[in-house]
């Protein structure tokens, strides 16, 4: 059993461990401890079968008496750890407003990356967060419904396939690290990158909303970005909202001062040298 | 490493909070926390925390208590919206909505219906009426949930209810019933007088009276094989049975189990009760209600043993043979001994299948057309 703390949550694993107990401890320093503490959420790594755990064994995921994932071979765990972490937040935290997007700080000012799978917005984060930004989160904007201010979670990126190449030469700090590659999940390869050290995150704030960039990757296409309506904007966010119809009223005024005070941008890119130039002039 | 768990009557005392969570150590809480989420009662579990307790306590439950509150104030709207559309959807073709447990303990602000966690809305309509209400629906956006050939017959030759329906935009689950129970059973309920009783609470919109909804979910309960929401329908009949006995008698609840041919249920759920809440039935258990016989005592043994949700959190909780007790039961009493036989021979293939080559073996069939 370990108690994983994400700087937000606090998550008992347990169940078999052992083969990605080694991987948790290197994306996750001075984090994980086989002390009991008070948990957030519970998850439990479990066989499935009788005969599989003979011929072909298997693993699923039991989180709090839920198995929202397919059964896996124990080889591919790690990814399957990481998505179960972030599904226990979707599903049970209604006290903050979650945002499917990744978060990105310079500054003091974030800016969220909403996006589809294939818009390259972890490949982004992930860049940023080797490259003097601070990575609040890879995967949800986890957002304060008094103050609208984000905060930051410490988790490693999530880099799928190609991506994994082209950030692999920015990991070099020694606060950052790379985890091994878990080859042929049903999202392709995949892997998990820490930008920062827990010294560094223990000095995050919570951070208001500068900019939104909703973001399409197309190798074929120029570089082009032009803001775009703030009630097309906040429909565009509402509709990446993890909680928005549970959290209500108060989502919806904290959205519209977050939209009313920030850029929203629609971006088309091939290169991130285009992007990075863009956003650093939305932080200054 | 498994946890060590707490003992069902830990469990049972904070929930009816004869002892408060913030006397609990840390290791005791965290697990009445796993418990109750487990068995989909940590809504209730939250309704034992006011604003001042939840500053004592560690941040991991104080933060559960506050998420399923807003969840709860959310899943309140929606389900008052679901029940507008309905009534209106079914409006034009004169089919009332007659909401049955959990949409009707909510939109009825019944005692319970705080905190109380819904998966799906069930409505009750007449027999008849049920080709008017699926094309009514399905002109509506609704879509009945694709089924295996065995579990499309179950439902329309045996079952008391229709196969699930979904709304196609917000993605809520529809049960609809033309009955309380099995055909297969051979109780008798009377529709029309859970029909000709029902309260209003909206344009087109019923829920039916308080001594059915305590029959229903008593039923729900005791002639069913599944009890995994078991303790939950407990705490649900006790403050609908209590907030009934405030202003009726016990003398005319009884009256509405018999006429259902179910005397003996009425028993066994007061005996159960009893087992859980304790002095609040010594009086009733006194005077109104019958003592059991031999079976009947086993079997709330048995039913007792198996409502608290199978989880690593509670102690003395692997109860196979009282599981086994409570499968058969469950079934014998919602069809007759030949079908009963023939359907555990097709699920017992299907559990020796899925215990063998694993859970998802069926799912990964394509659907049959």
């Amino acid at each position: 059993m370990i108690s994983l703390n994400s700087g937000q949550y606090t998550y008992r694993i347990r169940g078999d461990i052992e083969s990605v107990e080694e991987q948790l401890t290197r994306l996750y320093p001075d984090s994980l401890n086989h002390e009991f503490a008070v948990a957030d959420f519970d998850i439990e790594i479990q066989q499935t079968s009788l005969l599989r755990t003979l011929l072909r064994p298997q693993v699923t995921l039991n989180i709090e008496g839920h198995k929202p994932f397919n059964p896996i071979h124990p080889s591919k765990l790690l990814p399957s750890i990481e998505w179960a972490m972030n599904w226990c937040v979707s599903a049970y935290d209604h006290t903050k407003l979650l945002i499917h997007c990744s978060v990105a700080v310079n500054n003091g000012k974030a800016i969220l990356f909403p996006g589809k799978s294939g818009s390259g917005k972890s490949t982004l984060s992930a860049y940023l967060g080797l490259n003097g930004w601070h990575l609040y989160s890879d995967e949800m904007a986890i957002i304060n419904l008094d103050t609208g201010y984000v905060e930051a979670v410490f988790r490693p990126a999530s880099l799928k396939n190609e991506s994994i190449e082209i950030i692999k030469p920015f990991v070099q700090a020694s606060e950052h690290y790379m985890s091994c590659t878990t080859k042929g999940t049903h999202k392709g390869d995949i892997a998990h990158v820490r930008t920062m050290s827990k010294d560094v995150y223990d000095t995050l704030e919570p951070c208001k909303i500068a900019a939104v960039l909703f973001l399409n990757f197309d190798k074929k296409q120029r570089f082009n970005a032009y803001e775009i309506d703030k009630s097309i904007g906040l429909a565009k966010v509402i509709s990446n909202g993890f909680n928005y119809s549970v959290t209500g009223e108060a989502a919806f005024s904290i959205l519209v001062s977050i939209v009313n005070q920030a850029t929203i941008l629609e971006v088309s890119y091939s290169e991130m040298a285009d992007i990075k130039e863009l956003i650093a002039e939305l932080v200054l | 490493m498994t946890p060590s768990g707490i003992s069902k009557a830990l469990f049972l005392a904070t929930l009816t909070q004869q002892k408060s969570i913030t006397e609990l150590e840390p290791k005791e809480a965290d697990s009445l926390l796993r418990a109750a989420i487990a068995a989909h009662m940590h809504g209730v579990l939250a309704n034992t925390v006011n604003q001042r307790l939840s500053l004592l306590l560690p941040l991991p439950l104080s933060r559960h208590c506050a998420s399923i509150h807003t969840f709860s104030f959310a899943q309140k709207n929606q389900v008052a919206a679901a029940a507008k559309l309905l009534s209106e959807q079914l409006s034009s073709a004169g089919i009332p909505v007659l909401l049955l447990k959990g949409a009707a303990y909510i939109v009825g602000s019944k005692p319970n219906a705080q905190g109380r966690l819904i998966s799906d809305i069930d409505i009750l309509v007449q027999r008849e009426a049920l080709t008017t209400v699926e094309n009514a629906l399905q002109k509506n956006g609704w879509r009945a949930k694709p089924l295996n050939d065995y579990d499309e017959k179950y439902y329309r030759e045996w079952s008391h209810e229709l196969p699930p329906y979904i709304h196609s935009e917000s993605g809520v689950t529809l049960d609809i019933h033309h009955n309380l129970i099995p055909l297969s059973s051979g109780k008798t309920i009377n529709i029309a007088q859970i029909d000709a009783t029902k309260v209003w609470v909206a344009n087109n919109l019923y829920i039916p009276s308080d001594a059915y909804l305590i029959l229903h979910s008593a039923i729900h309960l005791l002639l069913n094989d599944d009890t995994e929401k078991g303790l939950r329908d407990c705490f649900d009949l006790h403050s609908l049975i209590q907030g009934y006995l405030a202003s009726g008698s016990v003398d005319s609840l009884r009256a509405i189990f018999i006429e259902a041919n179910c005397e003996a249920e009425f028993s066994i759920l007061i005996h159960l009760l009893n087992r859980i809440f304790k002095t609040q039935y010594s009086e009733l258990l006194s005077t109104g209600v019958q003592r059991l016989s031999w079976h009947d005592r086993v079997l709330v043994s048995s039913l007792y043993k198996t409502i608290f949700p199978r989880t690593d959190y509670l102690r003395h909780n692997k109860s196979a043979l009282a599981r086994q007790h409570v499968y058969i039961h469950g079934h014998l009493s919602k069809m007759p001994l030949l079908l009963f036989i023939q359907h555990i021979c097709y699920k017992g293939y299907r559990s020796a299948v899925k215990r063998l080559l694993g859970e998802t073996f069926f799912k990964s069939l394509p659907p049959k057309k």
